[in-house]
């Protein structure tokens, strides 16, 4: 990691990136922790308009030909020719062509259905427009952050250019390991080369940690289990934080679980909303065109934020203006009911439910559009409760948490918050067990960039480190050993190739189990991997694990160099690199000799 | 380019001649040597060898006198016209470099002359022009910057297309409908780009008390003014400052009035 004068954060969303910093050259007091900043990221707000902005929209649009030669979509600084614009600007004019707009890169970047590294994006584009792999998407956004920054922070000197700062990339807790590989990857092409992966529900919590000063120790206690709530424009994320007693008698933390990749998010409350309106407009026959429906969405999101502040109005009006020269003959009025949103939003999103619910399965449509694998049952809470009832204690009884820190843009309603909480108490109370508090977020929307920041000086010994290691246990097929029947396909087993938590630079070896390759041809390997499964050790082999609750995520390969050996025995080694990504190495067991298996980034067949 | 060319040309007509002359020079002597020489050992010439320069005369006969001949004509011609030979190449050397030097100091002078002719002329009228054209664009970026602020009013509240409505034909309940909307984007864009505050914190009908060294920028007296401050006075209107004030960077565009670029949806 460099030393660089900068510990920066970046907080790579699926709709929003924001940039946060320390400066660890600002003098300060002996154990004291850097101050950490907010980097405003210049992008384009307007044709020909350079603006600062807190976060950068995590948008794309696809310029051409007519666009590149006139100057209004020029930035202060040179850019290598990029054939797209990022930020606001980028949002706002794909939403009138949403054919050149490119959203939720993130989202995409761990869709194991397609291949994330050919061109693919804008999805759905008849156009004859030049398109991202979902790869490229992420490296545009953070070559703009890093060309942001080198214009902004390092103008006069090259050492204070952010590919020479120590960077921390938060990613969603439930990133597996080919997302992250893909993400690390992104950033290389954008030049960043020096990069470390973090959690973002890890981040939003160093986040309180930093917010709290040396306080946090006297609002948590030995025993508590934090539930970290990050519902964003896109996705939700849920980890389970437990706070334990060391033997210096000081607390210290552990990521226990981390939940599954849920696309769904703030985004969807909005749209829903949206479309409940226009819904109620069809019966009065008035029907919206795709302008007005994006002011529609546009006043509905005001209207949900104002009747879901603390101390609202039962009711709000929405109005969409007339398009052109009749703005006003042309102004449609609605008035959005709190009754409404709460029946929309809360009971649509955040139902009141038991834990031993569980989300509704893929709907009965049968074929489901090709894409973004949205989630079929939007039930946030639903969601929840299975996250929660899958971590279970030595009984077998779910544990339930004791705090829970929101955070995302969701969040920011005191509404949705007070929600939430009284489903978490309900399931409490419904388990007869102790009680559940709410500890307070610094910002919603900042929080993560801002604690990766923390992470960064906490990595440099001067903070607290929450211990985590792997957010899911990796597995590899095996052949069962039964014999073969003609015209059946042979059942595999699941071998347990790394645990869940192991630690960052560590490494494991299945030393007992052989397996003979063959020299000079490729060789492939299923992998699987499960975020409930915390209890496997290394070397434990599971039958039927299809429906163990581990999934099939990829196939590693390699091809062995040599001529006329044969067959080579070698023992499997997987190790988790400083960075945060998974390596897969093929150890012979007579010599020295190691094969790295690559991750195959390709859609499964 | 042009100037490597001209010295290229120029400096290989001045070789051209020189060797010419040269080459004519030394053709001549050997014509003129080679007639002499026909002329002594012509039959019946006695072989009598004069060399101007050289006060002796030889008689050749026997090869014994060539070598002799040679002898005296390598230690004496070179000692007498050799170094005169030497000096006439020195010297047509000399007028070589001369020549070669004032023509490529002529070019060099040229090649120097022609930037410091743009310059003045830069200097001249062009600096006029400069100015002037970058007075222009300065003109145009303060007239786009004016115009920023109305056109960020237009583009998030739809303001202007409200100026230019005839209100007279429509119920207030519409109007009022579509104002809503429209103070909203806009106090959102004013919040965001000004974010006002009142210049005087206090409430309107208080009592405020006007200092001595007051700006009257910031404070407009009204009512019974006379004599010097101290003032006291019931504060009328608290004011507006801005307590931000981000400039955004524009780039230079072909019309800085454009204010709302007019739409065409393509089918």
């Amino acid at each position: 990691m460099k030393e660089g004068r900068y510990i920066v954060g970046i907080d790579l969303g699926t709709t929003n990136c924001v940039v946060a910093y320390s400066d660890m050259q600002v003098e300060r007091a002996p154990r004291e922790m850097a101050k950490i900043n907010l980097f405003r990221v210049p992008q384009l707000t307007g044709p020909g308009v350079v603006e600062l902005r807190d976060s950068l929209p995590s948008f794309l649009y696809v310029k051409e030909g007519h666009e590149d030669a006139s100057n209004s979509l020029e930035l202060p600084w040179q850019e290598e020719d990029t054939v797209t614009v990022a930020g606001e600007f980028a949002r706002e004019r794909g939403a009138e062509v949403p054919h050149k707009l490119i959203s939720s890169a993130k989202s995409w970047l761990c869709n194991s259905a397609v291949d994330r590294e050919t061109p693919i994006l804008p999805w759905d584009t008849t156009k004859d427009i030049e398109k991202l792999s979902p790869v490229q998407a992420s490296c545009a956004l953070l070559r703009h952050i890093k060309n942001a920054w080198n214009h902004e922070m390092a103008a006069d000197d090259t050492d204070l250019c952010l590919e020479n700062q120590a960077i921390y990339l938060t990613v969603p807790a439930s990133f597996d390991a080919v997302a992250r590989e893909l993400t690390v990857k992104s950033a290389q092409m954008a030049g960043l080369k020096d990069i470390v992966l973090i959690e973002e529900p890890q981040s939003a919590f160093y986040a309180w940690i930093d917010k709290a000063g040396d306080d946090w120790r006297d609002q948590v206690e030995k025993g508590d289990l934090v539930l970290v709530c990050d519902i964003g424009g896109g996705t939700s994320d849920f980890s389970l934080i437990e706070v334990n007693e060391g033997e210096d008698s000081l607390l210290n933390l552990e990521r226990v679980a981390v939940g599954n990749h849920l696309l769904v998010g703030g985004d969807n409350l909005d749209l829903t909303l949206s479309y409940f309106l226009a819904a109620k407009l069809r019966e009065k026959k008035k029907k919206l065109d795709a302008w007005q429906m994006r002011g529609l969405v546009h006043s509905c999101r005001k209207a949900k934020e104002n009747l879901f502040s603390s101390e609202g109005a039962d009711e709000y009006p929405v109005t969409v203006l007339g398009r052109g020269s009749s703005l006003i003959k042309g102004t449609i009025k609605l008035s959005l009911k709190l009754a409404d949103v709460q029946q929309v939003v809360l009971d649509g999103f955040f139902p009141a439910c038991s834990l031993d619910d569980k989300p509704a399965g893929s709907s009965a449509t049968g074929m489901k559009e090709f894409g973004l694998s949205y989630e079929s049952d939007p039930a946030i809470t639903r969601h929840l409760a299975q996250f929660i009832s899958s971590h279970t204690d030595d009984q077998g009884n779910p544990r339930l948490p004791t705090a829970v820190v929101f955070n995302g843009g969701v969040m920011k309603s005191p509404l949705i918050r007070e929600r939430v909480l009284d489903v978490l108490k309900q399931w409490h109370s419904a388990a007869g067990s102790g009680e559940i508090r709410q500890i307070n977020a610094v910002d919603f929307d900042l929080s993560v960039a801002w604690g990766a920041s923390y992470y960064g000086q906490a990595a440099r010994g001067e903070g607290i480190k929450i211990r985590g290691g792997l957010g899911m246990s990796y597995y590899m097929t095996i052949e069962a050993a039964m014999p073969a029947i003609p015209g059946l396909a042979m059942p595999t087993r699941a071998l347990c190739i790394a645990p869940f938590g192991m630690e960052d630079g560590s490494q494991a070896e299945s030393k007992d189990r052989l397996f003979n390759l063959v020299v000079g041809e490729k060789v492939t390997f299923d992998i699987m991997s499960s975020p409930n499964r915390p209890d496997d050790q290394l070397g434990d082999v599971i039958d039927n694990w299809e429906d163990m609750g581990i999934t099939g995520l990829t196939s590693i390969e390699t091809e062995l160099e040599g001529t006329d050996e044969g067959f080579i025995p070698v023992t499997f080694e997987v190790k988790v690199t400083e960075i945060g990504t998974l390596e897969f190495w093929a150890c012979s067991r007579d010599d020295d000799r190691k094969w790295r298996l690559e991750l195959n980034v390709r859609p499964k067949v | 380019m042009n100037a490597t060319k001209a010295y290229a040309t120029k400096s290989f007509t001045v070789i051209v001649l020189f060797m010419l002359i040269i080459g004519g020079a030394v053709s001549a002597g050997i014509f003129f040597g080679l007639k002499k020489l026909a002329l002594i050992f012509a039959p019946g010439s006695a072989g009598i060898i004069t060399i101007p320069g050289i006060n002796e005369t030889f008689t050749i006969q026997t090869l014994a006198d060539l070598v002799h001949f040679l002898e005296i004509a390598t230690t004496q011609y070179i000692a007498y016209i050799g170094i005169f030979t030497v000096l006439v190449f020195l010297v047509l050397g000399l007028i070589l470099w001369v020549l070669l030097k004032s023509s490529v100091g002529s070019l060099l002078k040229t090649l120097a002359s022609m930037p410091a002719d743009k310059k003045g002329r830069e200097r001249g009228e062009g600096a006029k022009k400069k100015d002037f054209a970058e007075k222009r664009l300065e003109q145009e970026r303060q007239k786009r910057l004016f115009l920023h602020f109305i056109s960020v009013l237009q583009r998030e509240g739809r303001l202007l297309d409200f100026f230019a409505e005839e209100l007279s034909g429509y119920d207030d309940d519409q109007i009022g409908a579509a104002v809503r909307s429209i103070q909203e984007d806009c106090k959102k864009s004013v919040d965001k780009y000004l974010s006002l505050v009142p210049v005087i914190d206090k409430e309107e009908g208080d009592t405020v008390d006007v200092e001595p060294g007051f700006d009257p920028n910031a404070i407009t007296l009204t009512g019974n003014v006379s004599g010097e401050p101290p003032f006291t006075g019931v504060l009328r209107h608290r004011g507006w400052k801005a307590a931000k004030n981000e400039v955004p960077k524009l780039s230079d565009v072909q019309d800085a009035s454009i204010v709302a670029p007019a739409e065409v949806e393509v089918e």
